[in-house]
């Protein structure tokens, strides 16, 4: 039970990371490999916040809106200019990357690559009695809270305006430009909303093992790409369960092997569905990635 | 009411339209005719904003919209019918409606839907059906509502006939004598000279990029026709 939830919630941030990374691969049709960095700088900037001593709420949203920034700043400022020029997607693919390695030496430099303590007071870290066991409240909180983002962003896309306004857009820029939308503030919206999204996995990772370095964050972004492989690619559906999935494994790999095959447990799995289902658990057509 | 003058737009090397001047009055309803590769969806995409005219002007009464992107062009109520129809596979036919009616406001949007269901009652039938599951037909028709949807002064249509079943076309042409009727103007790109005609008040027959006729509707047929009888 206890390892159960802990695998769920680890997995909902997998999860996190993975539709983040589908809601701009959904619009853009590229991989952004500045995800692990956007969700360290959201991290820093709940762990700044937080030093100062305000509260845990003021300290996420600070993360969250940091990270939203980061993200939907990059693209106006990058994305917009290569895709008015129709750039080669790949461009943007190495625009990513190059962003990201900026953005970690900058961190690495701020904190002259430290590792330093996130602080958890304030976060529900104390542990709570559920039928009979002891199950960490934080993984509880991180799982309920991942599945009301979640639930809130499908009902986002799929009822209201704004957000059909995205499905739009994503199945084809130059129709939705034709309806009078305006797709560069499409674009920039989804990737604030993903920044947030990869900060808010990025604090509950932080908060849970209670430390923080520029380069916490750079294996989750190979687990970010193969949640979404695994899901489907493109398939926000397949990125959750996907991403509960692969934490499941993670966590069980860790408890019943070794946490040194954590990672290769994971990856085993990914592999095993490919190889059965080469589209992925909710892989659909290309054309309909929202 | 718009004002096309000297456009030229290129790909490159390649040179699709080379220095074209086309005017439609308001409440005016005009074809293009032209075969393959003649430059229609060029002249279509250029004036609807997705593509940038490399020299010339198009000006929507005193306003200059060459240039400018494409939902900007939208808002001013000049809105394209693209070729090959271009249907949000993935969203409902109603999600397809609400979005061409995305800068109208909420509650007129609901009333022009009714208005399309009444033009296009098919449609009406299809509302919750994901729009690529329709017949091309039905494509068409929705294609044609979604740009209506956002009440347009100026509506473009490239080749709505294209690929459809002379029964359907008939019903498409049908519905477009009707909102010309309503006061809206049309501007429609077709290789079906007689159905362009057949529909339009007067006609430009452009070929390989230029102007080559234009006129009222029946000099441009006989001219036409003179060209292929002899
Ligand atoms: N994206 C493009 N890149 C390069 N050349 C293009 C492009 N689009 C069109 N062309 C060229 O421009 C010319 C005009 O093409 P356009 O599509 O405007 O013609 P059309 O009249 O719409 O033809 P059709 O009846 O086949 O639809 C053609 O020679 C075509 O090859
Ligand atoms: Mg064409």
């Amino acid at each position: 039970m206890q390892q159960f939830i802990n695998g769920l919630s680890l997995g909902s941030s997998y999860a996190l990371l993975g539709i983040g990374v589908t809601l701009v691969w959904g619009v853009l049709g590229i991989l952004t490999f500045a995800h692990a960095q956007t969700m360290t700088i959201g991290a820093y900037a709940a762990l700044i916040t937080l030093d100062r001593g305000y509260p845990v709420i003021v300290g996420v949203i600070a993360g969250l809106v940091v990270a939203g920034l980061f993200s939907g700043l990059m693209d106006l400022a990058l994305f917009t200019p290569l895709r008015r020029k129709r750039a080669p997607e790949f461009a943007f693919v190495i625009v990513t990357i190059g962003v990201s390695q900026i953005s970690d030496a900058f961190e690495a430099s701020r904190t002259r690559s430290q590792t330093l303590p996130f602080p958890r007071k304030g976060f529900p870290v104390e542990p709570l009695t559920l039928l009979g066991r002891n199950v960490p409240r934080l993984s509880l909180v991180m799982l309920v809270t991942s599945v009301i983002v979640m639930a809130m962003l499908g009902y986002w896309l799929h009822r209201t305006k704004s957000g059909t306004a995205v499905r739009a857009v994503a199945y084809s820029r130059d129709t939705g430009e034709l309806l009078g939308i305006n797709s560069k503030w499409i674009f920039a919206s989804c990737f604030f909303i993903s920044g947030t999204l990869a900060a808010l996995a990025g604090i509950f990772l932080a908060a849970s093992s209670g430390q923080l370095s520029h380069s916490s964050n750079d294996a989750i972004l190979l687990l970010a790409f193969a949640v979404i492989v695994l899901g489907g690619m493109g398939s926000i559906r397949g990125a959750i369960v996907g991403g509960l999935l692969l934490g499941l494994v993670s966590v069980y790999a860790t408890v019943y092997v070794s946490s040194v095959f954590r990672e290769a447990v994971a990856m085993l799995t990914i592999l095993v569905v490919l190889v059965v289902r080469p589209s992925g658990l909710f892989g659909e057509k290309a054309t309909t990635r929202v | 009411m718009i004002k096309i003058e000297d456009l030229v737009v290129r790909y490159g090397a390649v040179v699709a339209l080379r220095g074209i001047s086309i005017e439609v009055e308001a409440g005016e309803a005009v074809s293009v005719i032209g075969p393959n590769g003649a430059g229609k969806t060029s002249l279509m995409r250029c004036l609807a904003g997705l593509i940038k005219p490399s020299a010339g002007s198009i000006m929507l009464d005193a306003q200059r919209i060459g240039g400018k992107a494409a939902h900007i062009v939208s808002r001013q109520g000049v809105v394209l019918v693209p070729e090959g129809r271009a249907i949000l596979a993935p969203l409902s036919v109603k999600q397809n409606l609400q979005m061409g009616g995305y800068n109208q406001p909420k509650a007129e949007v609901k009333a022009s839907i009714d208005d399309m269901i009444a033009l296009f009652p098919v449609l009406g039938r299809r509302l919750d059906s994901a729009g690529g599951l329709l017949s091309g037909g039905e494509q068409q028709m929705l294609a044609i509502a979604r740009g209506l949807m956002a009440k347009p002064r100026l509506l473009m249509l490239d080749e709505p006939s294209m690929g459809l079943a002379p029964k359907v076309v008939d019903n498409i042409l049908d519905a477009l004598r009707l909102v010309a009727g309503l006061g809206t103007s049309i501007l429609l790109a077709e290789q079906n000279a007689s159905l362009a005609l057949d529909i339009t008040e007067r006609a430009y027959v452009l070929v390989n990029g230029e102007i080559v006729a234009s006129g009222a509707a029946a000099e441009v047929g006989e001219d036409l026709l003179e060209r292929y009888l002899s």
